[in-house]
Formats: C-alpha cells, structure tokens, sequence
C-alpha cells in the first residue's frame, strides 16, 4: 500500500501565545482529493506552511509523502519541496520584469533541473506539453502582469505541474474569479486528479467549488479539525451559524453543493416549484 | 579632436559601466529595490571612512569599501522578509541608517584627529572625466563576475524575481542565489562608484531597465536590451557631450533618461502601424 502523502499527529503550531494549530490527527492518503475549508483565521494556509516546512511547528509530527520533515536537514527539506507542488493564495505582482507565461511555467521546473544547470529539451517539452494541457498556447508569449486574474491562476496551476510534483498543494486557488473562471480551474483541477492521480490538499472558502472528485472535506476551526466528511456531514445548519455567526445551509444540486444564509429546507422546495412554473 | 590617448579609458569605462549597471538594473528594478544603490553607495563610504581611520590611503580606501558594502550585501541577503514580516525596503532603509550614520560618525572624528576626508569623498562621488585603465580592469572585473553568475543562476534568478516565497517552497535554494547576487551587485556597485561617481550609477541602475522592460518581453531579452541600452547611455552620453563640450556625467545621465521615455512611445508608435 501507498505511503499517505499527508500524515499529521499531535500537531501543535503557536504565534507567541496565540494557538494557530492543534491537530490530533489529519491524513491525506496517496491519490486523494481532501478539500481544507474553514472561517478566515482558522489556521488553513499555516498547515499549508507546516506541510512545505515553511513554518516551524512547536511540537507533533509531520510526514509528507512518507518522509518526517523533522528528520530531514535544509537538503533534504529543499528535495522534499521538489515533489511538492504548492499555488500561493496571494499571486506573485512584485515583479516589475514583463516575464512571459512559457517564462513563467518553466519556472516549475527551474528547482527539479538543479543548480547550475540549464534547462533540458525534456524540460522544455513538460513546460509545451503543459501550456497546452491547459489552453494556455495563445497566451504563452504575453507579459505574465498583463493577464487576467483568472488566467494568471491557471499559468500558476501549469507552473505548479510543471514542477511534476506527487503531492499538490492550493490555497485558494478560486479567490476573487467570477463564476466563468471558478468552473474553469475547477475543471481543471478534477481533469488533471483524473488523468495523474496525484494527491490534491485544497483550501477553499467556497463550498461551490467542492466537486464529484473530492473525496471528503476537512473542517478547521481556531486551528482544531472540528469535522470531516462530505459536505451535508460538515456542514450542518447548527455549524454553520456557530462557525460564521449566521444561520443558513447548503442545497445540493447536479453534485455540487451551494452555501446560502437564512432559509430552511421548505425554501429550497418553494424556490424549486417557483424555478419550474416559470 | 580630443586625445584619444587619455579619453580611451573614459569612453571603456562609460560603456562598461553602463553595460553592468543595466544588468544589475533588472534585477534592482525588478525587485523593486532601486534604493539598493543608495544604500550601498553608503555602506561603502561607511567603509572607506572607517579604512581612512585606521590607516588605508587613496586607492587602498576600495578595500574597506568593499568589505563593507559586502557585508551589507550579506544582511540584506539574510534577513528574510518572509520570516521578519518587513518589506526589503524597509530593510534597506535600515541599513541606510545604520551605514549613514557610521559614515557621518567617522567623517566627524576625521575632524577631531585633524585628518584630511579628501581621499574618501572622492571615493564615492569618482568623476568618469578621470577614470584610467585601472579602473577600467576593476569594472571589468566586476563586471565578468556579474554576467558569470547571472549565466550560472539564471533559471534561479528568474524564478525569485517571480516571487521569492515562491521559489523557496518550489525547492530553490532562493537564499543561497539571492545572498550571492546581492554580494556581487556590491562589489559591482562599489567598484562603479568609485570609477564614475554616485549620480551616473544611480541612473544607470534604474534607466535601462525601466527602457528595456516598457519595450520588450520576457527575462532574456529584458537582460539583453537593458545591458545594451546602458552601454549606448555610457557611450553615446559620453560622445555628445565631447561634441556639444558639456559635462559627460550630466549627459549620461539624461540620456539615459531620454531613453525611459522614448521606448514607450517607439512602442506606441510600432503597435499603430502593426495594428
């Protein structure tokens, strides 16, 4: 049996005296695709961070893909994140520099090529192969700054697999797109789970982003899992009021789940009967 | 005509500063880090005046320069703005203080031990009007050790100009390359200083590379075209103003300028008739 790509225990992670972290257990197995939502502040991108051994941890266990980051020297740690594939919440716009998207992709597969080397015509051919896998060809020579927000996050998402990783780590990949580009990089995301297999940790706000191949979604709350299952099992109407102080609840429609405040399960039945006399 | 004999040195050495200037550029523009210049323009008077202190003389001041505006490489290069949640122009901004006021600290015990500053102003505000062959070696020099290191790491420097938090969690060693290219970029910066003076290397450092950037795309054609731009600033600068009998510095400088605001119109001009 695979290795689980995450294993976490008795993971405790402090800002001065603030707990940000205190997990018990959470385990992302090998070719899952676990969804992480939780209110702002809960602690979602800090265990992303812990994951990559960006962030210290105060006490507990780390295992990524099989290996525990705490036994592994600045090295080992820099291989580790060679077979990780990580998309930052907040997009790179510090640079000045007019890089272009191929630029930009073939950035992925700077750090697996090694220090000083140049980059190989195989490299070259992941970095075409995924311009296409992901309809970026006619963007492929414009100045990275100059695209649209939605574009820009699917150059990161090809950057990220051009890295070839095993394990893919998104944080909030969705933020701020209208509905067009949200559907856009979510099926992307569930085509390239479908072809590669590879294991999926996604931090999301949005219940609608959750699709038919996530495997199950991982609530966090003030750092702590407080539940785990699909999104009628995580999201109950009583929760929902506690954890955004506000009442509603989720319809599910076509296999994908929407979160709305303020209405009970009659409204749903009105709004459908409403919906089909028109 | 002017003699060729003396102003050789001066024409190679406008060129070949201006030429690693525009490199260092993109990556200073880049960042958004244009303050570098300043600071390490500081650091390494801090150098020279603490040199002169101890008993460093003329040229020998260049060493104690060096050191410093390396050392203040190296902090730069260490402190990381990921971990100590500041902006690098903050951290610049530190370190400005920290080498201006060592500057000034020591430029004020000259006066209590009677010593001449001479030596050490002119160390940081050198005139291009005076630069000699040996200078010309040491840019030279600088130079090499510049286009060597951005050939060895260019995928690396390509990847922390993106986004240096980025190329860390991808497995670049991202402090490693950035520490090394900041301790180049003093040595460079120091060596230019020296040479030509303060106000031309400013320039050059943040000219070039706002040009190239507004009229191409892409790292490589960015490094390509900065580099030549502030070649043809070093040099054209220079050649005007022994035509017109002006000050070379303050041509330099401005056609450096000049250049800022013609590519983006060249541009505008290129798409009009494309279009």
């Amino acid at each position: 049996m695979n290795q689980p790509a995450i294993e976490i225990q008795g993971l405790n992670v402090r800002f001065l005296t603030n707990t940000a972290l205190d997990i018990d257990e959470l385990i992302v197995n090998s070719g899952e695709y676990v969804v992480i939502m939780g209110p702002n502040g809960a602690g979602k991108t800090t265990l992303l961070k812990v994951c990559l051994g960006l962030h210290k941890k105060n006490s507990g266990s780390v295992k990524i893909l099989g290996v525990n980051i705490d036994e592994l020297n600045f090295t080992g740690l820099v291989k580790l994140r060679r077979k990780i594939g990580f998309t930052p919440q907040i997009l790179p716009s510090r640079s000045q520099m007019p890089i272009t998207t191929r630029e930009v992709i073939q950035i992925g597969r700077a750090a697996k090529s090694g220090l000083l080397k140049k980059l190989t015509a195989e490299d070259n051919f992941v970095v075409e192969k995924w311009i296409r896998e992901l309809g970026l060809s006619n963007i492929a020579n414009r100045p990275f700054n100059l695209l649209s927000g939605g574009e820009q996050r699917k150059v990161m998402i090809a950057r990220t697999m051009a890295q070839e990783p095993e394990l893919l780590l998104l944080d909030e990949p969705t933020v701020n797109l209208d509905l067009g580009w949200r559907e856009r990089i979510m099926n992307t995301l569930d085509e390239l789970h479908k072809k590669t297999g590879i294991s999926i940790l996604f931090v999301s706000h949005e219940v609608e982003t959750i699709t038919d191949r996530c495997n199950r979604i991982i609530l966090i709350e003030n750092g702590k899992v407080v539940a785990m299952g699909n999104a009628p099992q995580v999201f109950t109407p009583n929760r929902i009021e506690s954890l955004y102080g506000t009442k509603g609840n989720i319809i599910q429609h076509k296999g994908r789940y929407i979160m709305m405040p303020e209405f009970d399960a009659t409204d749903i039945e009105q709004f459908k009967r409403e919906r089909n006399n028109v | 005509m002017f003699d060729l004999v003396y102003w050789l040195p001066v024409i190679v050495g406008g060129a070949v500063a201006g030429a690693s200037s525009g490199l260092l550029g993109v990556f200073i523009v880049g960042m958004r880090i244009s303050f570098l210049g300043v600071c390490m323009a500081h650091a390494a008077l801090a150098g020279a005046v603490l040199g002169g202190l101890i008993g460093f003389e003329g040229g020998q001041l260049l060493m104690p320069a060096l050191v410093a505006s390396v050392i203040t490489g190296l902090a730069l290069g260490i402190i990381n703005p990921e971990k100590t949640h500041l902006d690098d122009n903050i951290i610049l901004g530190f370190l400005f203080s920290v080498t201006m006021g060592l500057a000034f600290l020591g430029l004020g015990l000259y006066g209590v031990f009677g010593k001449s500053d001479n030596d050490v102003r002119s160390l940081l505000w050198g005139s291009l009007n005076f630069c000699r062959w040996r200078d010309v070696y040491f840019m030279l020099g600088g130079a090499t050790m510049l286009i060597l290191y951005v050939g060895l790491f260019s995928k690396e420097m390509q990847a922390i100009m993106f986004s240096r938090s980025l190329a860390e969690a991808s497995g670049i060693h991202s402090n490693f390359v950035w520490t090394g290219f900041l301790v180049i970029a003093a040595v460079v910066l120091t060596v230019n200083f020296q040479s030509v003076g303060g106000l031309m290397i400013y320039s050059l450092i943040s000219n070039p590379a706002a040009a190239a950037f507004a009229i191409t795309t892409g790292f490589k054609r960015s490094l390509f075209l900065s580099v030549f731009f502030g070649a043809m600033s070093g040099l054209c600068g220079f050649l005007i103003s022994a035509y017109a009998n002006l000050p070379s510095g303050a041509v330099i400088v401005l056609f450096s300028s000049m250049l800022v605001v013609i590519t983006p119109l060249i541009k505008s001009i290129k798409r009009r008739i494309v279009v």
